[in-house]
């Protein structure tokens, strides 16, 4: 600058060392070298020191200084990030509406979308754990399940799925080393480090045994039901384990999030030595490769419709069984009681398990509720109408007979063709009675009684038989009672008791003859005489005993009606005697006969 | 987690397999199977309190028939050489397989693993051109898969070599 190279001469040094200078005279000179900058200087000095004036004129250039200072170095980033930042906290703190406006259309629609897919995974899941639960189809699936060895979740999804990307592997392209690795819930995991390094040696492999162009590789792997897709980039490549039958934008998918990895990580990708850390970030991209597919459900009738119809169907037929085990049970009551004696049934039906029976029922049958408590037949499941009638059944004609007749142990009963035998014995009163009380004994036409023996007329019999061999004993030609004989007496007397106590049962009549008889020593007509004295002696003792006298009659024989015509003494001791008859009796009885 | 891929290289029936299998599971068959194509295993080592997963491909024993497939050797981190000390022609063979996989720059850290050290050495087997590629800058361990002996010690040396630890 010339102004400059002339200014040497006044060096600082000059004038400090020099004389005192005027100070008039030292401003005159300075106007006289400076006077034209001067005004350029004070205008410098304004612009520098009025803020106002130094504001605009630092905001023409700051975006162009900004602009080159962030393209020199991050300097200018780390100085104003604290600032920013604070920036930022004071404005939410004061109002973060604004702030909320600015980010909303950026974070709204993943916001949104994020929860809109965990809802519809939820009802997915929900649904899915409801319908394998309850189904048909679920029970199918069980059994296939048990049947190829597979979880039963495994078939469930298998059966549900159109696609699933169970894993996903980044691997690095040249050593086959696994960079990341995601895989799907329940889905068993392999040895990613292994599986990473085996699907680069198979690559590998197919790429040198079919010596084809570099680009050209293998992108697709069937390997049982699964299926491997490779997206390959420079330095890494993306295989995704496949079930099921993945759309062509999965493919897309797959190339989008390997180009991205590849530009954010080509640096790390080219420069990888075996350490995986600085690949942990890409883990939400390679979740997002994780996609699923189940089929579209057509719209099914409800679970619980076929619940309900089961429902009906086993309700129908455990109805049924009951109705057929009532019906049964009823018509084993009716059974019974058609077999019954003295029952007969006329009318009978059996409606909703209750039996509704009519007809006659002897007296004397069993009742019927007695014979259904015997079968545990509930009594409020009958309804009964009876009429009383006798019952022709044999073993009825005998039990009414029996019942009516009533007769004593010693008779025995038959009933044959109408026919009722009596065989035995009974009292004479039971007999008499036997007709009046047989009459009008439904289902006997006649008594048939000859055999039955008359227990009082046997009596009487026997009585009157044992007097005929009683007789008192006289001395020689003596017509008074000799006192041995007086217990013969009693004896005899008790037996006339019987005679006419039988005869007064049987309501006959009889008288006691009592005949005098002397031996054949004497004359006849002393001893007709003697003979009727001891008879007399007999009766008067008699009468004396109570037997009433009207029911005597004596008569003396002598010795012309022997009681035993033998010539000895003991014959002659026997001739002296009286000896006793039953006679004058009436009726049947006359000559010891039969009723 | 630290991610190694190593190669098993070698003439065929070397025992590339066997060493694998000791050094990954500690078993040892005397059955003869041999690698068609490529065998991946996995084993992960502790070096100084730090993981590391060594990825092992067992590739195929070479023989003349086929063309050695190079495209298995991308990407490798470190190689093991496997020699057979009772045959002496797998030496040539992990020579020659040497220069295919390490190269001429050496850039790769490798070693040489003289197996079936339990059996007695083949005599034309030269101890002395063990020595030459020692001096050679070749990192040389006898190792027998089926005693173990050297096995652990030659994975691990690698493992070092390839952390750098
Ligand atoms: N005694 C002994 N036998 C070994 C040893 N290592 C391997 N073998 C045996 O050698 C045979 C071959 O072993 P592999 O491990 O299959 O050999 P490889 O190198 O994998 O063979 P390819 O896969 O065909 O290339 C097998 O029978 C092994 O039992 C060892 O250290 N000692
Ligand atoms: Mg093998």
């Amino acid at each position: 600058m010339k102004s400059e190279s002339s200014d040497s001469p006044f060096s600082p040094g000059g004038p400090a060392d020099g004389s005192k200078p005027d100070r008039e005279s030292l401003e005159t000179l300075r106007d006289l070298i400076v006077g034209a900058e001067r005004e350029q200087i004070e205008d410098l000095r304004t612009r520098l020191d009025d803020p106002e004036t130094f504001a605009l004129e630092i905001s023409r250039v700051i975006p162009q200084a900004i602009l080159l200072r962030s393209t020199q170095d991050r300097k200018l980033t780390q100085a104003l990030t604290p600032t920013i930042e604070e920036a930022i906290k004071s404005s939410v703190n004061r109002n973060p509406q604004p702030i909320v406006d600015a980010i909303a259309p950026a974070m709204g629609p993943s916001i949104r979308k994020a929860i809109a897919e965990t809802i519809r995974r939820m009802i997915q899941s929900f649904n899915q754990a409801l319908e394998r639960s309850m189904s048909w189809q679920g029970l199918k699936w069980r059994v296939e399940s048990w049947r190829t060895g597979k979880s039963f979740a495994e078939v469930v999804m298998l059966h549900n799925l159109v696609y699933r990307v169970e894993q996903v592997f980044l691997i690095h392209r040249e050593s086959g080393l696994s960079l990341h690795h995601v895989l799907a819930e329940d889905t068993i995991a392999q040895d990613a480090d292994l599986v990473s390094a085996m699907l680069t040696a198979i690559r590998d492999f197919v790429h040198d045994s079919f010596k084809t162009e570099q680009e050209d590789t293998l992108d697709t792997m069937e390997i049982g039901d699964r299926t491997v897709w490779v997206e390959s980039g420079s330095n890494a490549v993306l295989a995704a384990v496949i079930r099921g039958t993945p759309p062509m934008e999965l493919r897309d998918k797959l190339r989008e999030t390997i180009e991205q990895i590849h530009l954010v990580y080509r640096e790390k990708l080219s420069s990888f030595g075996g350490d995986t850390a600085p690949f942990e970030p890409v883990r939400p991209l390679l979740l997002d490769c994780l996609q699923t597919q189940y089929r579209e459900k057509r719209r099914r009738i409800s679970p619980l419709f076929w619940i309900i119809v089961l429902a009906v169907i086993t309700g129908l037929g455990a109805g049924t069984v009951w109705m057929i085990q009532r019906h049964q049970s009823a018509q084993i009551a009716l059974d019974s009681l058609l077999s019954e004696p003295g029952i007969t049934i006329l009318n009978s039906n059996i409606r909703h398990g209750t039996l509704h029976v009519s007809g006659f029922r002897d007296p004397l049958a069993r009742d019927p509720s007695t014979v259904l408590a015997g079968l545990d037949f509930p009594s409020d499941r009958i309804a009964m109408k009876w009429e009383l009638f006798d019952s022709l059944n044999p073993a009825f004609v005998m039990k009414r007979a029996r019942h009516f007749l009533n007769p004593p142990p010693t008779v025995e009963l038959t009933l044959a063709e109408g026919i009722l035998h009596f065989l035995g014995h009974a009292p004479h009163r039971w007999i008499t009675e036997l007709p009046g009380r047989a009459m009008g004994l439904t289902g006997v036409h006649r008594l048939e009684w000859h055999d039955l023996i008359d227990d009082d007329v046997e009596r009487l019999k026997s009585a009157s038989a044992g007097l005929k061999n009683l007789m008192i004993c006289f001395d020689t030609g003596k017509p008074d009672l000799p006192l041995s004989e007086v217990e013969s007496m009693e004896k005899i007397t008790s037996v006339l008791n019987v005679i006419f106590t039988q005869l007064d049962i049987l309501d006959e009549y009889g008288e006691i003859e009592l005949t005098g008889h002397t031996d054949i020593s004497g004359t006849e007509s002393l001893n007709k005489e003697l003979s009727l004295k001891r008879a007399q002696q007999v009766e008067s003792h008699l009468i004396d005993r109570g037997i009433p006298s009207e029911r005597i009659t004596v008569r003396g024989v002598g010795s012309s009606d022997p009681v035993c015509s033998e010539d000895s003494e003991t014959c002659r001791q026997r001739n002296r005697s009286v000896t006793f008859r039953l006679v004058g009796l009436s009726g049947p009885l006359k000559d010891g006969g039969k009723s | 987690m630290i991610q190694k891929k190593i190669c098993m290289l070698g003439a065929f029936a070397v025992g590339k397999t066997s060493l694998v299998e000791r050094f990954v599971k500690s078993i040892f068959s005397d059955k003869y199977l041999t690698t068609v194509g490529v065998k991946i295993d996995k084993k992960t080592v502790e070096l100084d309190g730090e993981s590391v997963n060594l990825i092992l491909w067992d590739i195929q024993g070479d023989d003349e028939l086929q063309t050695f497939r190079t495209s298995y050797l991308k990407g490798a981190s470190g190689f093991i050489l496997v020699a057979d000390q009772t045959r002496a022609g797998t030496l040539d063979t992990a020579e020659r397989l040497c220069r295919t996989a390490v190269g001429t720059s050496r850039q790769t850290p490798f070693l040489l693993a003289v197996n079936k050290s339990d059996l007695t050495i083949d005599p034309d087997f030269d101890p002395v051109r063990l020595t030459r590629l020692e001096s050679d800058g070749w990192h040389i361990v006898h190792t027998s898969a089926k005693t173990g002996w050297g096995v652990d010690e030659a994975f691990s040396w690698l493992a070092r070599k390839l952390t750098g630890k």
